[in-house]
């Protein structure tokens, strides 16, 4: 009788513990519901009175980024084809000092005067250049106006003794001043960095 | 003396049952009061500001990646092959030494 006593006993005081627990563990997941709701609710409300001013505080910094960024690659860019244009105006002056075997400076100036002469178009050409290129434009006269007859250009040429501070070329001019024509290998080069930026860009990042 | 006994283990079950009771009510009242608190919250100045730092934080720390990103590709770029360089420099030469 007394061992069956203890087992109802035993089980009265296991029931009311199991209540218990249950009473307690749903009250905390009701206490956590709640809580998440106000979460929930309270960042709606800060989302909708926080949002345009995040958006613009975001779409600044972001932007201010994505900016520097392009100008970072842009200057990479322009370095690299600037560089291809300081290499060139490089092997400009080794061809105009005869010191590039792929390519003859005589043969160059001689296209470089013949091209003035049709530009020009007159009977006789005053022709300045560099130093270096005067002297052989005074050595060289009678054979360059030669070739150029044998092209189809009869014309005088003059060598204007006062030289230019250039890398190679000419600039040729009429009698009268009134017709100019610049072919100086760096203005060639100069004439040729806007127009040639695409295709350069293209082989170089393509 | 046993139903005594059984009467009395009741009593203390159902004062076991009565604490988990106040206990409940006590979690879920300090829940209502922490909902309150975190409603209030929302409203406050220093709160939004915290909140918009912590944004502000996060966007700083994207733009960063996007540098960054941007910093590898310059980098790519300055790292150019040479014969893709050679091949500028040969176009251009070509085309300055071009004489119509």
């Amino acid at each position: 009788m007394s061992e069956a006593l203890e087992v109802i006993k035993s089980e009265i005081i296991k029931r009311s513990r199991e209540e218990a627990e249950k009473i307690i563990s749903e009250a905390k997941k009701k206490a956590e519901e709640t809580i998440n709701s106000a979460e929930r609710k309270a960042e709606e409300i800060l989302a909708k009175s926080i949002k345009p001013e995040i958006a613009v505080m975001r779409k600044r910094i972001l932007g201010a980024a994505q900016l520097e960024g392009r100008k970072m690659i842009l200057k990479a860019k322009d370095d690299a084809i600037s560089k291809v244009f300081s290499i060139v105006e490089e092997k400009l002056k080794k061809i105009a000092n005869g010191e590039d075997k792929e390519h003859k400076y005589e043969d160059i100036l001689l296209k470089l005067i013949k091209e003035a002469a049709s530009k020009i178009d007159e009977k006789e050409l005053i022709i300045t250049s560099n130093e270096q290129t005067l002297a052989y434009l005074n050595n060289n006269i009678k054979e360059i106006e030669n070739k150029l007859k044998n092209e189809g250009f009869e014309v005088k040429l003059k060598i204007e003794n006062s030289p230019c501070n250039c890398i190679g070329g000419i600039i040729a001019y009429n009698n009268s001043k009134t017709k100019i024509f610049y072919n100086l290998l760096e203005g060639r080069l100069l004439k040729l960095k806007e127009s040639l930026r695409g295709k350069i860009a293209e082989i170089l990042f393509s | 003396m046993s139903l005594e006994e059984l009467i009395e283990e009741e009593r203390r079950a159902m004062k076991i049952i009565e604490e988990a009771k106040i206990e409940a009510e006590k979690i879920i009242s300090e829940a209502k009061k922490k909902a309150e608190e975190i409603l209030g919250k929302v409203t406050k100045r220093e709160f939004i500001e915290a909140r918009v730092k912590e944004e502000e934080k996060k966007a700083e720390a994207e733009a960063e990646e996007i540098r960054k990103k941007h910093e590898v590709e310059a980098e790519k770029i300055k790292s150019i092959a040479e014969e893709r360089i050679q091949k500028a420099i040969e176009l251009v030469l070509m085309e300055v030494l071009k004489v119509e």
